[in-house]
């Protein structure tokens, strides 16, 4: 199941403003993560597709999580190669 | 770029305190140990505290909070009471704007594990939750 996530995250995690977070050393592919970038996220317990609204300077990424199942959202995951 | 060589500090909201020991705070997912240690870690890495985030209903009911995200995004949602957080040495801190939303902060990274994880809960099935 982790194979397959953009980032470990947990969806539980809120910071300040009510965004989902995580940070880019738990990113599977850091350099793809921008503002605007839909991702999967989450860890053995959950898994959501989540949009990044910012990355901090510090390496923290705040997300918005859609509250549809994975299967629903999974083509919103674009997959691109560097 | 600098990878948190320095700790945020989060908005704590000031006297904002869960007084009722039957509170209800919920957490998506089970309590298990591998997960706490990770979750309370990366914590630890942003913002310099060992901790995992809690909901509390305050007035909602667990099925409100559960078909919305982020709960909704799990099959089995962990069901425990604030008293039963404090009656084993964790503390509950109201963090962030969202009135609902405290971390239990652990005071050390072991111990605080093995506390949240001795903590009477019940585990809820979360019928709102597709994969």
């Amino acid at each position: 199941m982790l194979d397959e996530l953009d980032v470990i995250a947990d969806l539980n995690a809120e910071d300040d403003d009510g965004l989902g977070w995580s940070t880019l050393s738990d990113a599977r592919a850091p350099e793809r993560v921008r503002p605007g970038v839909m991702l999967l996220a989450g860890n053995e317990s959950a898994k959501a597709v989540v949009r990044v609204v910012a990355v901090d300077d510090d390496g923290q990424i705040h997300f918005s999580i859609l509250p549809g199942s994975v299967a629903k959202n999974r083509h919103l995951l674009v997959r691109t190669t560097a | 770029m600098g990878m948190f060589a320095a700790v945020k500090k989060r908005f704590v909201r000031p006297g904002d305190e869960l007084g009722d020991d039957e509170e209800i705070v919920l957490r998506g997912g089970r309590l298990a140990e591998t997960i706490v240690r990770a979750d309370a870690q990366r914590m630890h890495a942003v913002y310099g505290t060992f901790g995992i985030s809690v909901f509390a209903l305050r007035g909602a009911t667990i099925d409100e909070l559960a078909q919305q995200a982020p709960l909704v995004r799990f099959a089995e949602l962990t069901v425990v009471t604030a008293g039963a957080l404090r009656s084993v040495g964790v503390r509950l801190e109201p963090t962030g704007r969202n009135r609902r939303h405290f971390t239990v902060i652990f005071g050390d990274l072991d111990a605080g594990t093995e506390a949240l994880l001795s903590c009477r809960h019940q585990v809820w099935i979360n019928p709102y939750h597709e994969d």
